[in-house]
């Protein structure tokens, strides 16, 4: 369905960077919905550069094998939990890795979605909506309010080896869509291909802009920016394909040789030089069979590489500007079933954040001693979507300002988990 | 807690010819918990049962006594035996190895070796009881002596996880066969690997991009001739347990894979035991995707006749889908089971074999006609599928 364009091209939009800031000055509140208009954070203001990290465990990790363990209960499962770097606060034996950084996160134990289904709950962690309404995904979000109008790099990038095509902007427009990459290989078709020379291929690329200029001439400036400014940033990778190309040898030991390791560095990289979002998924954790077997795959698979990853960006200084988060659309029952395995289960599950804005070492909320329901704290992915925008400074409760709309950013419903907030 | 059910009297010491046709329900033990594997003792006094509470349960199979072995801290999902029945060694998911005396009336662990980093998946005693081989996590086989459980040896060269080990019954060589159905043979004089023979029991999952294989129960067969290695194969959803049951039989001689046992009816799921029985035919467990289990008895000289196929380049693949698979040898007789068959085990008389179940009762069969008395309870029991 075509939006509305209004009166209002992308030219007359504030920059991101001071959008909400704008919003606020001259005045935003006043147009917005009542009570939506929340004071503008400061870090926006001045213009730090904050980013995030989402590494997404495709198919719902279990939480009783994560983050969330309950060894010798009725379904405890075969694995004991092992202590952390925070006293009190043990996880699985499956993260022996992560454990040691756990000073750097903290855990939500209190998720209940209310829901089982792959595609709502995905919908639900990344829009902090329920069901199918159109609304962008949080990395969309902080692409849109967090990322310098120069970025040399996509906005936001999505490391994955096959893929959900999601619609991650909705109504914002093209240029805070996810870039997928699949695998650390730059996009296709932006090379220069072999029977162009470079001067060839200067002249084409000048060929194309003249022609994009004659076609914008008479059609909404707007959207031909966006998509010519995705262009530019898919090209803009065609200068750096080394980021593809070459991996160090030294930081592949460290980061491991598999795929995901690679992608766990790829992210690094793209974090250093400016990506705003970034988004590994590591594949594998819908386990309704061999739930044992497989998160004994799958964990160690991501355990090292992630806190590999996670130590990397604390010792460049960078996690205090990054929001870290792992995270699923769901976990996984408590009952194992008769192929020792575990279903889908939006009921009463766990995350971990850490970084920027983010308290570490904390465990919000709780679920009983059979890990079947929340008992303290419930929590659902409209809180956890105002948690992760406040954590990096931009104010949920305002307004989305799109042509002829004004739409809430977060669930009005909801509010974030404030003493998870630094 | 548990509690044991008769179904039907048990063995009255009237001996009376072995039928795998009239194998009947002859006892269950019930326990609260899915069961994940069981033994029975080579005395024939108790059969055993790890579980999904952490505990091992032991049956006494005329009474159905129950006494539970506590003091593991994961679940036991291997044991064996000494030749002479007096001891009991379980292997658990959290690395450890423990000792047991067989009958103690107060089973306690009289010792514990962490034997790997991450699960210990197998234990077997060595045919003069003097070793104990485990693999694990840490893809390591390991070599124990029985008596004081002090390292002997340790064998590395599997590049994931291996599922199972076994000795020859010469002694000379052991097996062990990891996630990507490689079965390895090690010369257990110089502890170094002399072989290594692929397998079709593996698969990868390219929608969830994992591997899922290796062997759930491996045996030689008492000659040493061929070995059996239960497992799976033609992986189509790993995560949904969409795969074939498959049990590869392997000639020792010639180190080549002769023929894949599979079910008569082509079902999914996993294989999870397999036994040789004197009489000349192969027992099998399987556990189906859909909840139901099958016991399916093969002729062994089927089982070894060699069979020339033209090789062609998708060749591993046709042998992995039951329909294509011109290795497969289909069972003479077949029992089906209203829950999942997670393992099998034979009694020493021949007569008798357990399984254990998901639904947590460990099911005893026996492979003669019925006692005259129990006909009218027939229907009670499973019935031969197919024939």
């Amino acid at each position: 369905m075509k939006r509305g364009l209004g009166c209002q091209t992308i030219d007359h939009v504030l920059s991101r960077r001071h959008f909400l800031a704008g919003t606020a000055v001259a005045g935003f509140g006043a147009v917005s919905l009542g009570g939506f208009s929340g004071p503008v954070l400061a870090d926006t203001l001045k213009g730090d550069e904050k980013r995030i990290l989402q590494v997404y465990l495709q198919g719902g990790v279990s939480q009783l094998e994560s983050w969330d363990p309950k060894p010798g209960t009725e379904y405890g499962g075969p694995f004991q939990t092992i202590p952390t770097s925070v006293p009190g606060i043990h996880i699985c034996e499956l993260l022996p890795h992560t454990a040691r950084h756990m000073h750097l996160l903290s855990l939500v134990r209190s998720i209940n979605l209310k829901t089982d289904d792959h595609h709502q709950g995905r919908l639900f962690m990344e829009k902090g909506r329920r069901g199918e309404g159109n609304y962008p995904y949080v990395g969309s979000v902080v692409a849109k309010y967090l990322s310098p109008e120069d970025s040399a790099l996509p906005r936001y990038v999505h490391i994955s080896t096959r893929g959900l095509e999601d619609d991650t902007a909705a109504f914002l427009d093209a240029r805070y869509a996810q870039m997928k990459l699949e695998g650390v290989v730059a996009p296709n078709n932006l090379s220069r291909p072999r029977q162009l020379s470079e001067e060839q291929f200067a002249r084409r690329s000048h060929f194309r802009a003249q022609l994009n200029q004659q076609f914008t001439s008479d059609r909404r400036k707007a959207l031909i920016d966006s998509y010519d400014a995705s262009f530019r940033q898919a090209a803009q990778l065609m200068s750096q394909r080394d980021l593809f190309e070459k991996q160090s040898e030294k930081e592949l030991d460290r980061y491991g040789r598999h795929e995901f390791g690679r992608y766990c560095l790829l992210a690094r990289t793209l974090l250093e030089e400016g990506s705003t979002c970034v988004k590994v998924t590591h594949h594998g954790y819908d386990t309704h069979a061999e739930n044992f077997n497989f998160h004994v795959e799958q964990l160690d698979e991501f355990d090292k590489p992630f806190a590999t990853l996670l130590a990397d960006v604390a010792d460049r200084g960078m996690l205090e500007s990054t929001l870290v988060m792992v995270y699923s659309e769901f976990g996984r029952t408590p009952k194992i079933n008769r192929n020792y395995g575990r279903d889908h289960w939006g009921s009463a599950w766990s995350i971990a954040l850490g970084g920027c804005g983010i308290q570490p070492g904390a465990v919000i909320g709780a679920t009983n001693a059979k890990g079947t329901e929340v008992i303290d704290r419930e929590v659902d992915g409209g809180h956890l979507f105002h948690t992760y925008l406040q954590a990096l400074g931009i104010d949920s409760t305002a307004n989305h300002d799109i042509p002829g709309r004004q739409i809430p950013i977060g669930d009005p419903a909801v509010e974030s988990i404030k003493e998870l907030l630094a | 807690m548990s509690e044991p059910v008769q179904t039907t009297n048990p063995p009255d010491g009237e001996l009376t010819a072995i039928d795998a046709m009239q194998t009947h329900q002859a006892a269950e033990f019930k326990h609260a918990k899915p069961l994940t594997i069981c033994r029975i003792d080579p005395l024939g006094r108790f059969v055993f049962a790890g579980a999904e509470d952490l505990n091992v349960c032991r049956w006494n199979l005329e009474t159905g006594r129950l006494i539970v072995l506590a003091g593991h801290k994961s679940w036991v999902r291997s044991m064996d035996f000494s030749p002479d029945g007096n001891w009991l060694y379980t292997a658990s998911w959290d690395g450890e190895l423990h000792w047991w005396l067989t009958d103690d009336a107060t089973p306690r662990s009289l010792r514990m070796v962490r034997a790997h980093r991450g699960f210990a998946r197998w234990v077997r005693v060595s045919p003069d009881g003097a070793l104990l081989a485990t693999c694990g996590n840490d893809n390591m086989i390991r070599i124990w002596s029985a008596d004081v459980g002090e390292l002997v040896a340790e064998m590395s060269g599997h590049e994931c996880h291996p599922y199972a080990v076994d000795f020859h019954p010469d002694g000379t060589h052991l097996v062990s066969e990891d996630l990507m159905g490689n079965v390895n043979i090690w010369d257990l004089a110089q502890i170094k690997l002399v072989a290594s023979i692929p397998t079709v029991m593996t698969g990868y999952d390219n929608k969830f991009a994992a591997d899922m294989g290796g062997a759930r129960d491996m045996r030689f067969s008492p000659d040493g001739n061929i070995l059996a290695c239960a497992g799976i194969t033609n992986v189509v959803n790993a995560f949904a347990g969409q795969q074939d049951p498959i049990i590869t039989i392997v000639d020792w001689e010639t180190q080549q894979v002769l023929r894949h046992l599979r079910p008569a009816d082509n079902a999914t799921g996993v294989a999870w035991g397999v036994r040789f029985h004197p009489e000349s035919f192969i027992i099998g467990a399987i556990s189906k995707q859909n909840g139901q289990g099958l016991i399916c008895f093969w002729k062994k000289d089927e089982a070894v006749t060699h069979v020339e196929i033209e090789e062609e380049s998708d060749a591993d693949a046709k042998k992995r889908q039951a329909d294509a698979d011109a290795l497969a040898v289909k069972p003479f007789h077949t029992l089906k089971v209203d829950s999942s068959v997670r393992g099998l085990d034979l009694a020493p008389d021949g007569r008798r074999f357990a399984v254990p179940l998901f639904n947590g009762s460990v099911r005893v069969y026996q492979m003669t006609a019925k006692p005259a008395e129990n006909q009218e309870e027939a229907g009670e029991v499973p019935q031969p599928a197919e024939s």
